[in-house]
């Protein structure tokens, strides 16, 4: 992995964002050119298998996704050959960039901003769009990919801006305010915005990158279903206590979003013990 | 009021009993709330990735412990809506956690 932190740390503003997210590293080498292999459409399952073979860590995180509750295999998944050939390479190519992007942010700490809890609550996301999904009919794998990447943003800030990001925490503390807010007040710009642009430049699907940049204003998109119900995601994860995105407050709920979706009260309150225990099962942190 | 502790899969033995349903990622329930687990179930559910699951205690809280719970509860529920609690919408929300949390549904 590059080097986490930038000896010199720049003031960003809107203006240099662009250029800054560029000279972000990639992702592994492995995995871009896993993706590359992919995207190219014609190539052997056995090629890709060789390929992400090369990084037994990126394989290994990959098979431990494949193998947590959310793909509901009744036995044990040895290979990620077998996991290609059961879910097909769409779904595998999710899950290696999924893999990917946790593997590039191993746990640390920054200042002020724990990364075991960030992914604690990344992860309690996924799964939380993961089961509203199922009550809205619209796809878990990308809910759930959608809501893990959700707040991206925040975390390459801490990352690579660490100093930009110390006076947001600072800021959010002082106001008692959303990061989100803080963010906006220190910056311009919050983490939605740097969050799509990473996700941008990582090549991830388009609805990922509109949930992302919405997923704080779903009612200026209301064509973007995933930017819903991460929105919602979020906000019951946040309620359920669901590891820690940078704030003890709970924005509000856009209820137009949940309507557009064909949620309500009850199915909410139908979902928060599926949620819980679905996320109490979900074990991707877990060094193996 | 029966109470509700999450373990981990590892550190249960046969006889304990399910808090809640035990879902698959599609909703599918594996094993309902209620479910007396047994040394069958058990390797069952660890053979579905289950790390964990939540159990009935039956010998329940104090009064007085029960009440601190709650009190608790209220407290992070009401520190969390902090700046929203104007809003009827989330005023709803809140109810809704704190409904699930009670085990009022």
């Amino acid at each position: 992995m590059a080097s986490a932190n930038r000896s010199c740390p720049t003031q960003l503003t809107h203006a240099t964002l662009e250029k800054e997210i560029q000279q972000l590293p990639a992702l592994s080498v492995i995995v871009t050119e896993f993706l590359e292999l992919i995207d190219r459409g014609d190539v052997e399952l056995a090629v890709l298998m060789q390929k992400i073979g090369q990084d037994q860590a990126l394989a290994a995180r990959a098979l431990r996704v494949v193998n947590s509750p959310f793909y509901g295999f009744s036995r044990r998944i040895a290979s990620l050959k077998d996991a290609g050939m059961m879910l097909g390479v769409h779904t595998l190519r999710k899950i290696v960039v999924a893999a990917g992007i946790m593997g590039h942010f191993p746990s640390g700490e920054d200042q002020g901003f724990d990364r075991m809890t960030f992914w604690q609550h990344a992860i309690g996301t996924g799964v939380a769009a993961k089961v509203l999904a199922s009550h809205c009919g619209l796809d878990g794998e990308t809910a759930f990919t959608a809501g893990l990447l959700h707040d991206i943003g925040k975390l390459v800030m801490a990352v690579y801006f660490p100093a930009d990001f110390d006076q947001v925490l600072a800021c959010r503390n002082e106001q008692d305010c959303l990061l989100k807010d803080a963010e906006q007040a220190v910056l311009g710009f919050d983490h939605t915005l740097v969050g799509a642009k990473v996700a941008r430049k990582w090549k991830m699907p388009k609805a990922i990158i509109e949930a992302i940049r919405h997923h704080h204003n779903p009612d200026s998109v209301t064509d973007k279903p995933f930017a819903a119900l991460v929105h919602i995601a979020d906000i019951l994860c946040r309620g359920l206590e669901i590891g820690y995105g940078g704030d003890t407050l709970i924005p509000g709920l856009d209820v137009a979003a949940m309507q557009r979706l064909g949620l309500d009260w009850n199915l909410l309150l139908a979902a928060l013990p599926q949620i819980e225990a679905l996320n109490a099962s979900a074990n991707l942190l877990a060094e193996e | 009021m029966k109470t509700m502790t999450l373990m981990l899969l590892s550190n249960i033995q046969p006889g304990a009993t399910l808090a809640r349903d035990v879902l698959d990622a599609s909703g599918k329930c594996l094993l309902a709330a209620g479910t007396e687990l047994s040394t069958k179930t058990l390797a069952l559910l660890q053979r579905r990735g289950v790390k964990s699951v939540a159990l009935s205690q039956e010998n329940p809280l104090s009064a007085e412990q029960e009440e601190a719970w709650r009190q608790t509860m209220e407290q992070q529920l009401s520190w969390r809506f902090r700046q929203v609690q104007d809003d009827p919408h989330m005023q709803q929300l809140q109810g809704l956690l704190r409904k699930y949390r009670l085990g009022e549904q």
